[in-house]
């Protein structure tokens, strides 16, 4: 047989080959491992901490509430105090109201646990997690106190609203800074959003009714980091697409330990663009995923009001 | 290792000089090899003596000397694909040296492969002459590989094996486990940056413009430097010396033409130009599309100032141009215009300053510009680059056993990133002098021997000062006649890095005290043979290592510690200190090329086996992975058929690819979890723990062309039918995660579906 003959052969088979429809996609996420995950964040001056802790469960499988609960009896999670060396155990508590389940979280029982700006805690969480003995800590250290809103310029403003020079106007917060303190957030949150209070006239993107995640869409984050600490205080401005609804607003600006600003601007890109991925950071040693942050936090109100 | 090549040189330079030939048993024939037809110099013509075994190939501008030629009578031959052999009956005398410029016929028969072959060099001796992992291509063929749209180099030079594309959607290569970035591309000897049109879907180079391409995958002389994998090299049209000549093309993306000229009797001129034009068709009709466009032109001059002086200017400008807005039913309009472009210019001076002692000289300018501005809130972003460079190479013919090639560059690089937010603003400014110089031997100890080794030294200086030594060498070794064997060893430097943005153009950094130089070591093996004449077999096995290469760091907003600060308070990021991570790279594989050029049945196939692995520091807890343009096996097959006698009347083009499947990441696990503790809504996320731990399914692909051609006298107009991935396969592209009220939702993404286009040449 000729070398055209072969070529010819080939061609025929390539044919064959090229023509085979859809590549499927089976995905078996083999390189699944149980983890604790950690939804632990302290805020100075508080009292009742409030943390959850939960599994992590396989990508390719569903899951409920209920699935992703550490078993109570195998877990257990205590947060210390570096500074003075005093450990608070907490335990699993349920608030209910008219027998229904109002929140569960895990707490501190006691009275005398008050989350102090510029101390340091230590989280230690245990569970057995699908026949594993897992265990997860992690360190955080509350801003220093000094973190505080100074001055909100305007209690509401019409949905881009103008000046009388064509300016577009925003919702402006200034506020002190704390020291050693880089990262600033303001939690934007929507109080009575509903479909029909809906920005659909927004210059962001043609969204309709059917498009609208009520949760998602009700609530913002916002940063301001890195700010330059010989100033003294910071300034935020709050863009318009951090507002879905011609609403109520509260807004909760508040100052972050590192901990939470590395696993805030990481833990929800970790999926790139072009289906890359990376590591978040999670700051947390042994089998534990999550956050286990601190801060300080204030909070103003607004509204935005419809043209 | 520097001073051992050192030595190397001096001694072969002086054992060769003690040895070289008188200047009366002896001469040397050279001159410029050219097509008879329009005037334009042929790169790599072979021009030998048929009754005596020496010979030599034309350089980039033509020119070819075979020195010390005892006294004698002989029959000169040149060979040059797609033309006719020519002959000529030379007389040495004493001493007495020949200027002899060739004009050669272009075939008329030029896919009768009897014609071809019967009078022609040897195709064993066409791939001996070429360098090791050089790949040449001609317009021609580029056009005749089934395209998106319309004629693409950087898309043909993809079907070729060891150059692998990252997706359907995406011009730049991936060259044995290389980057893009790590490729020089060369226009007319200019740098050229960022060489994409359309988020990277096309290159800038207009095919209809282009003479010549060379790209050479590794192991590439001491002439090159300031890459770490390949160089491409584009020569343009210098223009028709004969007549006005001229090409039009209009596709379902663009129009475009190409004009040629005589300038008198001493020079010539062409110049090209493209434009999309759905902006001005499809989107006045259509609201969702936005408005963009890119256009694209060169012009070239060429002047034969006298016979040993030849000036040419040169001139590329490219732009394209977005203006996107994100809810046009709005009473606020608003989005972001987006604009980018390169621009080249070169002066290159060709001097003879002696029949053996050849030489090039040009100043060359690049640049970069993209202005982006988001006008929803205020911010913008400039990324530029500048590029002045000034250099020389010089090539000595010393005896048919000896030539030495030598040059310099001094490169001037400015390299800006602004961005400037409600929250940060970026002003990174770096410039650096690169100065390289390179000596390279070659030598030819016995008809059967080729050495080639030589040095470059780079001296950089930005914020941080390099000094490099580069050793190159290669050798080439003609088992018998059919059978050749080369291997090659290469040291390569690069002090740029850069960030490779997704469908937004690239930004390029400087090495300094932020980002060390990345090197790299290429390891060549390879053995060619001729095949029934007509067919080409190259097998190539390669290593290569790659040190302190630079990737983006994606955590760089979590990890990026500021201490300057702009008047308003605002952090002021003046270096790149947290905006890359470095790593490390090794590829390794073999290659397979069965080629043939000619006969109404061409085209190639290609075989690649290969594997990159990545290191980068704090990734995948340091461990090495494969990156995502890794593939072990990938199946090239281009051909091209006559379908009737006549030539070129009826042709059908394919192109087929097979690959095995790109590593991809699947997230270890998903957890759920509050943003903050005042979000009182928990969503799922994602917990990656190994980087591309799995592959995605096989890659296949046959795209299909059909060119008619119909000739009227001079004039000729080819419409043609394009299909792209024909069997309309549904490759992955990649996997998107999510879920939905506790339900995984993993969605396919999936690559380019079956994409019929038409469009029509004309030459005239």
């Amino acid at each position: 047989m000729n070398i055209t003959k072969s070529i010819l052969m080939l061609i025929t088979a390539a044919w064959i080959m090229s023509s085979c429809g859809e590549a499927s996609v089976d995905v078996k996420n083999e390189s699944y491992e149980p983890r604790i995950v950690i939804e632990g964040f302290l805020i100075a001056g508080q009292r009742n901490v409030k943390m959850l802790f939960t599994k992590n469960f396989r990508v390719d499988e569903g899951f409920t509430n209920l699935d992703i609960f550490l078993d109570l009896e195998t877990t257990e999670a205590s947060v210390t105090c570096l500074d003075d060396g005093k450990v608070y155990e907490l335990s699993f508590i349920v608030v209910q109201e008219r027998d229904e389940v109002k929140e569960a979280y895990w707490g501190y029982q006691g009275s005398d646990f008050l989350v102090e700006p510029g101390k340091t805690y230590q989280l230690n969480v245990s569970a057995v997690v699908e026949g594993q003995n897992l265990s997860a800590s992690s360190i955080t250290k509350v801003p220093p106190a000094g973190f505080k809103i100074t001055h909100f310029n305007h209690d509401s403003l019409v949905y881009w609203q103008k000046d009388e020079n064509g300016n577009v106007l925003n919702f402006e917060i200034t506020f002190d800074l704390s020291a050693d303190t880089d990262f600033y957030m303001a939690a934007i949150q929507a109080l009575n959003p509903t479909l029909k209070t809906f920005i659909y006239d927004n210059p962001y993107g043609d969204v309709e009714e059917e498009d609208i995640d009520l949760d998602d869409d009700a609530y913002k984050n916002a940063a301001a980091f890195n700010l330059d600490p010989s100033i003294g205080y910071g300034k935020l401005k709050l863009e318009w697409y951090d507002f879905s609804f011609y609403d109520d607003y509260r807004i909760v600006m508040f100052a972050t330990d590192q901990n939470y600003r590395e696993f805030l601007v990481s833990f929800s890109n970790v999926m790139e663009i072009d289906g890359n991925f990376h590591e978040a950071k999670f700051n947390i040693e042994g089998q534990g995923i999550g956050i286990f942050g601190s801060m300080i936090a204030d909070t103003v109100y607004c509204k935005v009001l419809d043209k | 290792m520097y001073r051992i090549m050192m030595m190397i040189l001096m001694t072969t330079t002086l054992v060769f000089a003690s040895s070289g030939p008188g200047a009366r048993d002896a001469a040397t024939i050279s001159g410029f090899v050219y097509n008879k037809e329009n005037g334009e110099a042929l790169i790599g013509a072979n021009v030998y003596f048929e009754n005596l075994a020496m010979g030599a190939s034309t350089n980039v501008s033509g020119y070819y000397v075979i020195p010390s030629v005892p006294i004698g009578r002989y029959i000169l031959v040149c060979d040059y694909l797609g033309f006719e052999t020519y002959k000529k009956t030379i007389e040495i005398v004493n001493g007495e040296n020949v200027k002899l410029n060739i004009y050669m016929n272009v075939s008329i028969l030029e896919t009768e492969e009897i014609v071809i072959t019967a009078d022609s060099i040897r195709t064993a001796e066409r791939l001996y002459r070429k360098p090791i992992s050089t790949v040449q291509l001609n317009p021609k063929q580029i056009n005749q590989v089934p395209q998106v749209a319309e004629a693409d180099l950087l898309r043909s030079l993809q079907t070729l094996p060891g150059i692998a594309p990252i997706s359907d959607f995406s011009t730049a290569l991936y060259i044995r486990g290389g980057t893009p970035d790590q490729n020089l591309h060369l226009l007319d000897g200019t740098d050229v940056y960022n060489p994409e049109h359309m988020f990277g879907l096309f290159s800038t180079f207009n095919a209809d413009a282009i003479k010549h391409i060379e790209l050479s995958k590794g192991g590439f002389g001491a002439e090159y430097g300031g890459r770490l994998s390949s160089v491409l090299d584009i020569t343009n049209l210098d223009g028709n010396r004969e007549k006005f000549e001229g090409r039009a093309s209009i596709s379902v993306l663009s129009a475009k033409t190409t004009l040629q000229m005589p300038i008198g009797n001493f020079g010539s001129i062409s110049g090209a130009i493209r434009r999309t034009y759905f902006d001005k068709t499809v989107a006045e009709f259509i609201d969702d599309i936005p408005d963009y466009y890119f256009y694209d032109g060169s012009i070239k001059a060429f002047f034969e100032l006298d016979k040993n002086n030849r000036l040419t200017l040169s001139y590329y400008g490219g732009n394209d141009y977005l203006d996107y807005k994100f809810n046009t039913e709005a009473t606020e309009k608003k989005g972001f215009t987006y604009d980018w472009g390169n621009k080249t210019a070169s002066l290159r001076w060709t001097r003879v300053f002696t029949p053996r002692l050849f030489s090039n000289f040009w100043v060359t300018y690049s640049i970069f510009r993209s202005r982006f501005k988001m006008n929803i809130f205020d911010m913008y972003e400039n990324n530029d680059i500048d590029d002045l460079t000034f250099k020389g190479n010089l090539e000595y013919h010393y005896s048919d056993k000896l030539a030495v090639k030598f040059g310099f560059e001094q490169k001037n690089l400015e390299v800006s990133y602004i961005e400037d937010d409600p929250q940060t603003a970026i002003d990174i400014k770096q410039d650096a002098m690169q100065i390289s110089g390179y000596t390279q031997l070659n030598i030819r100890p016995t008809q059967s021997w080729l050495i080639e080794t030589g040095v470059r030294y780079n001296y950089f200086d930005s914020d941080k000062t390099f000094r490099n030594w580069a050793p190159r060498f290669s050798t080439k070794y003609k088992l018998n006649e059919t059978i050749g064997l080369k291997a090659a060893y290469g040291r390569y430097y690069q002090y740029l890095n850069q960030i490779d943005r997704f469908m937004v153009s690239d930004v390029w950094s400087l090495s300094g005290k932020s980002e060390d130089r990345a090197y790299a070591d290429h390891y060549l093996v390879g053995y060619q043979q001729e095949i029934q004449k007509d067919y080409e077999l190259e097998v190539e096995a390669f290593y290569k290592k790659m040190n302190n290469t630079y990737s983006f760091n994606q955590n760089i907003a979590a990890e990026m510690k500021i201490d300057t600060y702009t008047p308003d308070g605002r952090p002021l990021i003046e270096n790149t200190k947290y905006v890359f991570k470095r790593g490390d790279s090794k590829s390794y594989g073999f290659e397979f090329l069965l080629r043939k050029d000619v006969g109404r049945l061409n085209g190639w196939i290609g075989y690649t086996y290969a594997h990159t692995l990545t290191k980068i520091d704090g990734i995948n807890l340091n461990r090495w992975f494969a990156p995502r343009h890794d593939r072990s096996s990938t199946v090239n097959l281009v051909t091209n058929i006559d379908l009737l006698k006549e030539r070129e009347k009826l042709v059908l083009g394919m192109n087929f690819i097979y690959s095995s499947g790109q590593p991809i990441t699947e997230p270890g696990s998903a957890y759920v979890i509050a943003s903050s503790p005042f979000d009182p809504y928990r969503s799922a996320s994602y917990a990656p723990t190994k980087i591309n731990n799995i592959r995605l399914p096989f890659y296949a692909r046959m795209d299909l062309s059909l060119t008619y051609k119909i000739q009227y006298k001079n004039w000729s107009m080819s419409p043609y039918l394009q299909i792209f991935n024909i069997g309309n396969r549904k490759n992955v592209w990649f996997i998107e995660y999510d879920y939905d009220e506790g339900k995984p939702e993993i969605e396919v993404i999936q690559m380019m579906p079956l994409l019929p286009t038409v469009g029509v040449n004309f030459v005239f």
